[in-house]
């Protein structure tokens, strides 16, 4: 479990994008607060236009905020 | 990472239901895919030493990506079944939970074993059997007498005799390319071909061995799920 703690720090752990006011309180209230980069917080139509823009594959993780 | 568009969902709600098929009783899952909504791989964390595993298959997502669109035919089967909802909330055993709302914090959102139990329950809302993939618990590659090293992309490392995996004559050091004519990029990506799968017949594996591509056959007898 350390190592999948691990990874879930490291996934999140990168540069920081501006995001919806919203999406970043929700980012705080989760706890998630190293979230930073090219992560996009829980929208996939913004993932795909990204993706798009850049064409870069996509990584979607799903993952409980429990 | 920086080569991938990085998208962390956190509630069940509004999940794509057409897209997003796995293991729903998994606390995570990661989906390789891109702006057309093709899928390249799946991944899910059924062990916590698997994380080379995940590396690899980012890489072989690479790999998919640089080759598209030539290669969409092939991703095909990666997208999801078709289910009587597009989404969870269309589920008649979860509209119960309330409309969906956002997410603000550590509550208010279904989970993926809701969404696992509201198709179950679901199914006999709408007086239809429950389908034996849904009602079985989702495969492990076991299931059918073969499991892959946890470190590596898809590659055998225990095939079980007197199993449809043996009897195909798949050997333990086996590159697993395609099953089911998709391509493999992880564990779960294989485990993902026999949910998705039939409930019995033969099912085409492409091995690489030692440099040399085989075809495989498994012939899956009826009941392999629960057995």
């Amino acid at each position: 479990m350390k190592r999948l703690a691990l990874l879930s720090l490291g996934l999140f752990a990168v540069a920081s994008k501006a995001q919806d006011p919203a999406k970043d309180r929700l980012r705080q209230a989760l706890g998630d607060t190293e979230l930073v980069g090219t992560w996009i917080y829980d929208d996939l139509e913004a993932g795909y236009a990204e993706a798009r823009r850049l064409d870069r594959p996509m990584m979607v993780v799903i993952r409980c905020v429990t | 990472m920086d080569r991938f568009v990085c998208v962390r969902i956190v509630q069940g709600w509004g999940l794509d239901l057409t897209l997003f098929q796995y293991d729903w009783r998994q606390t995570w899952q990661v989906f390789l895919m891109n702006a057309d909504r093709d899928i390249y791989g799946r991944y899910s964390a059924h062990h916590s030493d698997d994380l080379e595993a995940l590396r690899k298959a980012m890489e072989g997502a690479l790999e998919l990506h640089a080759r598209y669109p030539a290669n969409k035919g092939e991703l095909a089967g990666k997208r999801g079944i078709p289910l009587p909802w597009k989404r969870p909330e269309e589920m008649p055993a979860l509209q119960a939970r309330g409309m969906p709302r956002p997410v603000t914090g550590r509550d208010g959102c279904i989970h993926c074993h809701n969404i696992q139990e509201g198709a179950t329950k679901s199914y006999a809302a709408l007086g239809q059997p429950v389908p034996a993939r849904i009602s079985a618990p989702y495969p492990t590659t076991q299931r059918v007498g073969f499991m892959l090293d946890t470190a590596e992309r898809a590659t055998v490392a225990d095939v079980q005799t007197g199993t449809p995996a043996a009897a195909s004559g798949m050997k333990v050091g086996d590159r697993l390319l395609r099953l089911g004519g998709q391509p493999i990029l992880s564990a779960a990506d294989a485990q993902w071909v026999l949910w998705s799968g039939p409930d019995a017949g033969i099912l085409k594996a492409q091995v690489d061995r030692g440099g040399r591509t085989m075809e495989l056959e498994m012939s899956l007898p009826e009941g392999w799920r629960s057995k």
